[in-house]
């Protein structure tokens, strides 16, 4: 089956968007469930700005018509690092693995939270990253803003091999020293937690230093520099994604090779050869600007 | 890599508007969590984690720094420890000088033990709150309201039994209402703070039946405002 629909990055933007508003929405939605059982509705003006009060008001006049609010609050709760939805828990195959190495133990209800990321990933290979990861939208927006300020990187950098080596050594520190340190580096568990931390008002100076100093040296040096060479996370989907039923395929009686998709893709590849490999991650870019419909989508 | 001055420095005040943006969004430092919290000083340095955790170095090794527990415990006694506090960074723990933890006496389980997905956090029902130890209690009757209130009776009885003059403040004391606020709000009444008999609601503490809950310690902070009589002491050690 081919799909080279040119709608595919519509619905990659949707996916993005509506996992930024989920993220957002839990955190708005556990800050109501604290102003609920503080009894602290009323005093909403001392505490937060018009925006979140108007959010906070709505939230309110919707719960308080539901039956047993208590089940709306206590089944949606988290970040992109571990969260609940319907009360089930979905948690990032890395953080399982951290948690492994670091305490020595496997811890069942763990184990079967990760399973639903670990059949897409086996499905559809590295999907988390170009669809739901809200790091690389926002690194991918710093290297459309750089290029737009006349940044236009040679070449990315070579070193892609060094995810690998980082996941390795991180969780080789984790098993030596029991110190999990893939949540602090992590641009998910990062920028979920920096947006609770934003919202809840609680000090998050270092978490945004870091994401700061990735932003910085992705404009100037290296485009896409973290997910390609650095994140330990991007790393670990590659492997698991390694024999995906979903590949970016080509048809080579079509392809005039013009080079067009080296210059499009986000990872630095170039699709012709390297579309198969572990270091695609199925975002599709290069689909959609293939003048001759060569690349495409197959399943299976 | 080879930057030229001009685009370096175009780029550098295109990078400027980020980072003030950011700086105007997260500028605000101040700890302004949990909302309810009474405007006092913190003492994070003793170790009291939520209920139902595991031994420390169990629990910093299985904690995966999720931020779920938080979330979980609507009441805000769940805070976290920030990147001053090194290798703790992002652990949980209860500080009952800014929010003691009620246990979830409204819901059959507590929260936070119920989402907790590594189970540093044991799954711990409402039933079984008495196994929970957070915390042991400290009382120092020096400073305890109730306790004061019975040394003056005593001196005033020894008074009149000399018949000696004296003020008569054991009505201030009747009239103002002892105090017990302690017992109040023990969830072990009975077994962990038992009242002294014969006097003013005296307090009398076991820490061998206590949780560690810190609501004691939050009530009498109330009461005294200022250092409580009544408080917290960590069984896994100060930072």
């Amino acid at each position: 089956m081919k799909i080279t629909n040119p709608l595919i990055q519509v619905f990659r933007r949707l996916t993005q968007v509506s996992v930024i508003l989920l993220v957002f929405g839990l955190i708005v939605l556990s800050l109501y469930g604290h102003y609920r059982e503080s009894y602290a509705f009323d005093n909403l003006t001392i505490h937060t700005n018009p925006l979140m009060q108007w959010i906070l008001s709505n939230i309110d006049s919707i719960v308080s018509k539901l039956d047993d609010p208590e089940i709306l609050l206590d089944n949606f709760k988290g970040n992109l690092w571990s969260m609940r939805l319907f009360g089930l828990g979905i948690s990032d195959p890395l953080a399982f693995l951290e948690t492994m190495f670091s305490s020595k133990k496997i811890y069942l209800p763990l184990l079967l939270s990760i399973l639903i990321p670990l059949i897409v990933t086996l499905i559809k290979g590295r999907v988390f990253c170009s669809w739901i990861c809200p790091g690389y939208v926002l690194f991918e927006l710093n290297g459309k803003l750089s290029r737009f300020f006349g940044f236009k990187h040679a070449a990315h950098s070579p070193l892609y091999k060094n995810k690998y080596i980082i996941l390795i050594i991180g969780l080789i520190f984790a098993f030596i020293t029991s110190i999990p340190l893939f949540p602090m580096i992590y641009p998910p568990a990062l920028l979920s937690r920096l947006a609770h931390a934003w919202i809840f008002g609680t000090p998050l100076k270092s978490m945004m230093i870091f994401i700061l100093i990735i932003l910085s040296i992705e404009f100037f040096v290296y485009n896409r520099w973290w997910c390609r060479t650095m994140c330990p996370g991007g790393a670990l989907y590659g492997l698991l994604g390694k024999k995906r039923l979903l590949k970016v395929k080509l048809d080579k009686s079509l392809c005039t090779e013009c080079g067009i998709c080296k210059k499009v893709c986000e990872q630095g590849l170039y699709p012709v050869t390297e579309s198969e490999g572990i270091e695609c991650d199925n975002c599709g870019v290069c689909i959609k600007h293939c003048q001759t419909k060569a690349l495409f989508f197959e399943l299976f | 890599m080879n930057i030229e001055r001009r685009k370096f420095l175009k780029g550098m005040a295109a990078l400027s508007i980020p980072f003030f943006s950011a700086h105007l969004l997260f500028g605000n430092e101040q700890n302004t969590y949990p909302v309810t919290a009474l405007k006092q000083t913190t003492n994070k340095t003793r170790i009291i984690r939520p209920p139902g955790a595991v031994d420390e170095a169990a629990f910093n090794a299985g904690c995966t720094r999720c931020g779920l527990c938080q979330d979980a415990c609507e009441i805000g006694a769940i805070q976290y420890y920030t990147e001053a506090d090194g290798l703790l960074y992002q652990t949980p723990y209860i500080d009952p000088a800014k929010k003691a933890c009620n246990l979830c006496f409204k819901s059959s389980s507590m929260k936070c033990t119920t989402v907790c997905p590594t189970g540093v956090l044991k799954k711990t029902y409402f039933e079984d709150m008495e196994k929970v130890r957070m915390a042991t209690v400290e009382l120092f009757p020096d400073r305890c309201l109730a306790h004061k209130a019975k040394y003056i009776r005593n001196e005033q009885r020894m008074l009149t039994s000399l018949d000696r003059s004296y003020k008569e403040t054991t009505e201030i004391y009747e009239r103002r209402g002892p105090c017990g606020k302690c017992y109040d709000f023990c969830p072990l009444r009975e077994r962990a703070i038992t009242l002294e008999p014969g006097s003013l609601l005296a307090p009398i503490i076991h820490p061998e039946h206590c949780i560690g809950c810190g609501l004691c310690e939050e009530a009498c902070r109330q009461v005294l405002r200022g250092i409580p009589a009544i408080s917290m002491v960590s069984t896994r050690g100060v930072k």
